[in-house]
């Protein structure tokens, strides 16, 4: 997997980055604040979120057994994944079944954490993104930089260009030419699709409804017109039933972009699904996926992390993201939910972003489902330093604090070091070798602490 | 009878800004406090809570219930909001990892007030002012107000100064990008992520920088020095400590 990681933190920052993502988010800012401004019991909405989606965690087998039997009653292939790699296979071999040459997709972070557009088109599949946002990213032979929003790290300026240089002409920077253009050519694409494939929001336990919000309408072609379906669906993302659907597809939108309601919600219900319809083939699969999702369930102390509904909220509220952006996390999930779902899912170069965060809090105060991302990131903290006699990295810094909280115990130990350390940070370019000065000028300690000042240099052990 | 409170010296103030503790002594015995400063004390342990090492906190968890235990005290008083919101709202969970510690430090816990919340209750209708007319900038510790929920008391104060005008950023960013281990690991994100803060504060045209947590404070003032700037960072201790009725 291309997460491997290594911190980023560089003495020239990026300031065009830094621009777009101030603009996008400042857009979601505002838009949010008029929408919850009608909305006086929204805290409430959240609270009842909450308390939905942390059920349904604590219940989570015997609702997934539900579901699948409700779906599976109506003759519904379920595919379960156990890995990236079987849920990979397993759209691959649905292709192959087929005979599907091209495939068109509406977003999906699923598909991106299992890496399932460079499996297929590896083997000789065609997957054209058709959200305009992953197609933005994938004309640009990118990755998405939000979960929301993936192209968000771009100006329409930059986008104009990328459309210039593809399709050969000349682009105006406008948003009705681009989102034209992106039309025209998606249209052609939807018609001649075999496969479309899909993400999901929510699967409802009682029901076997499959729930669906987006802005643009390029799910419902994915879904509908090609003459194979396949959705993607964390095993997580459990509604148990109708009402609670109802409650968190409304927080989802509400925090996500300040909408009251996707411009469309599709929900799709068994038998209309299926079943073969009679003049024409028409299949539909749905593949659960796992992929380390297990393990963070029977975790108490991570379970919590599991709760999201990938609303995106808490990227745009990150002092952190909104500096770095998302393609910094090197990881198909970024900001605070990419910093506790990374290393949960997929631990082996991951913990590290658990440092991503200066433990603001913001993100827990944006959560519509009220997760407690602080608390998750100090796990993950704790988790990094688990194994800490296993990497040399971890190794020296779990040595230095160890060293420096062993210093810190003892008050005349403290005043001992503070006595040595002033005179040395008059030694040339001593900032360079602490940590902190790399960047600043190093606050000169005082000559006589706190304490010794208020009851005098001899301090004894009363 | 007047209330009895302990004082607790966040490290950083301990040995870097020792003045701001003899400001926040002055202004609670002006507020009418019994001041018990106990000896010895160390850090809090919150890095190591914070850093993901909870098991390096015990010792100062165990040192802070040895110094301010059984002293009979009406409450803790903490001038740092960071400090004061793991002494309060982390170190019982953190000290259930060693037997016997968690029923001391929760009883303990309860008492930590910020320095600013408990000063307020005290010096609301005390005419405060500035010697000159000074336009501040307060910056609000992020721990402080979302884990503590203390966020209105040193605006409360700061407004009924006479002689100051507090400025305000129209759309902030609000966390400084101190962060305490966050600082040390990524530097310069931590460097730019503050610069950019004191960009917005510039702005707004303010002379002093006033907060309430002494790790926002180094940090944003060790990198003003890098800059060009007439700005002032002043703990809010020291700036009531100025702005008291003088004798
Ligand atoms: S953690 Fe919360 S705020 Fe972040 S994406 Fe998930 S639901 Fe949204």
């Amino acid at each position: 997997m291309r997460t491997r990681f290594s911190l980023l933190d560089t003495p020239s920052p990026n300031l065009q980055l830094e621009a777009n993502l101030d603009n996008a988010i400042a857009h979601y800012f505002q838009k949010r604040a008029l929408t919850l401004a009608e909305i006086p019991e929204y805290q409430d909405l959240v609270q009842r979120a909450r308390k939905i989606r942390l059920d349904t965690l604590n219940g989570l087998p015997s609702h997934l057994k539900r579901f699948r039997g409700v779906l599976e009653g109506a003759g519904v292939r379920v595919i379960e994944a156990k890995s990236a790699e079987e849920a990979r296979r397993a759209v691959f071999d649905i292709a192959k079944r087929h005979d599907v040459k091209r495939a068109v997709k509406s977003k999906s972070m699923l598909s991106e954490e299992v890496c399932l557009n460079e499996f297929l088109e590896e083997s000789g599949i065609e997957v054209v993104e058709t959200d305009l946002g992953e197609l933005i990213v994938q004309l640009a032979k990118e990755k998405p930089s939000h979960i929301l929003t993936p192209c968000i790290h771009k100006s329409q300026r930059e986008i104009a260009e990328l459309f210039s240089r593809v399709f050969q002409r000349d682009v105006p920077d406008e948003e009705s030419a681009i989102a034209e253009l992106a039309r025209v050519f998606l249209r052609e694409k939807f018609f001649s699709a075999d496969m479309g494939i899909t993400g999901v929001n929510f699967g409802v336990a009682e029901t076997g409804t499959l729930a669906f919000v987006e802005n643009e309408g390029n799910l419902r072609y994915c879904a509908l017109l090609p003459r194979v379906h396949v959705a993607l669906m964390g095993i997580e993302r459990i509604a148990p039933d109708m009402e609670s659907l109802g409650t968190l597809l409304t927080v989802l939108t509400l925090a996500g972009t300040g909408q009251r309601a996707g411009a469309y919600t599709t929900l799709l219900s068994p038998p209309e699904f299926g079943r073969k319809a009679p003049e024409q083939d028409r299949f539909f699969y749905l593949i659960l996926v796992d992929n380390g999702r297990s393990g963070l369930l029977s975790d108490p102390k991570r379970r919590e992390t599991l709760a999201c509904i990938r609303c995106g909220a808490c990227l745009n509220a990150c002092v952190v993201y909104r500096h770095i952006g998302g393609h910094a996390y090197q990881a198909p999930y970024m900001g605070p939910i990419g910093a506790i779902l990374m290393p949960g899912i997929h631990p082996k170069g991951t913990e590290r972003l658990g440092f991503f965060s200066t433990l603001c809090g913001a993100c827990r105060e944006i959560c519509p489902v009220g997760i407690d991302i602080p608390g998750q990131l100090l796990a993950v903290r704790e988790q990094f330093f688990h194994h800490a006699a296993r990497s040399p990295a971890k190794g020296v810094r779990y040595l230095a604090f160890l060293l420096a909280s062993h210093i810190g115990r003892h008050p005349r130990v403290v005043s001992l070091a503070r006595r040595l350390v002033r005179p040395m940070l008059a030694i040339p370019y001593i900032e360079h070798v602490l940590g902190w000065g790399k960047a600043r000028d190093l606050p000169v300690p005082a000559s006589r602490s706190f304490q010794e000042r208020f009851w005098g240099d001899h301090t004894d052990a009363a | 009878m007047a209330e009895r409170i302990g004082f607790f010296v966040p490290c950083l103030i301990d040995h870097f800004e020792p003045d701001v503790a003899i400001h926040a002594i002055e202004v609670l015995k002006f507020a009418g406090f019994v001041v018990v400063v106990p000896k010895n004390q160390t850090c809090c342990g919150q890095p190591w809570f914070n850093v993901g090492l909870p098991k390096l906190a015990l010792p100062y968890i165990e040192r802070f219930v040895d110094r301010f235990g059984g002293l009979e005290l009406d409450a803790v008083v903490v001038p740092s909001g960071s400090c004061a919101s793991f002494l309060a709202k982390h170190a019982p969970e953190t000290a259930k990892r060693k037997p016997g510690l968690y029923k001391k430090i929760k009883e303990l816990s309860a008492k930590i007030r910020e320095f600013s919340d408990l000063a307020y209750g005290k010096l609301k209708d005390v005419p405060l002012a500035m010697p000159r007319p000074t336009r501040v900038f307060y910056h609000n510790s992020c721990h402080m107000s979302r884990e503590l929920g203390v966020l209105e008391p040193p605006l409360a104060l700061i407004d009924q100064t006479g002689g100051v005008k507090r400025e305000e950023i129209p759309l902030p960013l609000p966390c400084c990008g101190f962060g305490g281990a966050f600082s040390t690991l990524l530097p310069f994100l931590s460097y730019r992520i503050g610069e950019r803060k004191l960009e917005e504060i510039a702005k707004t045209g303010a002379e002093v920088v006033i907060s309430a947590d002494s790790g926002c404070l180094m940090h944003l003032s060790s990198i003003a020095k890098k800059r060009p700037s007439n700005v002032r960072f002043v703990h809010l201790a020291s700036f009531l400590y100025e702005a008291l009725p003088k004798p």
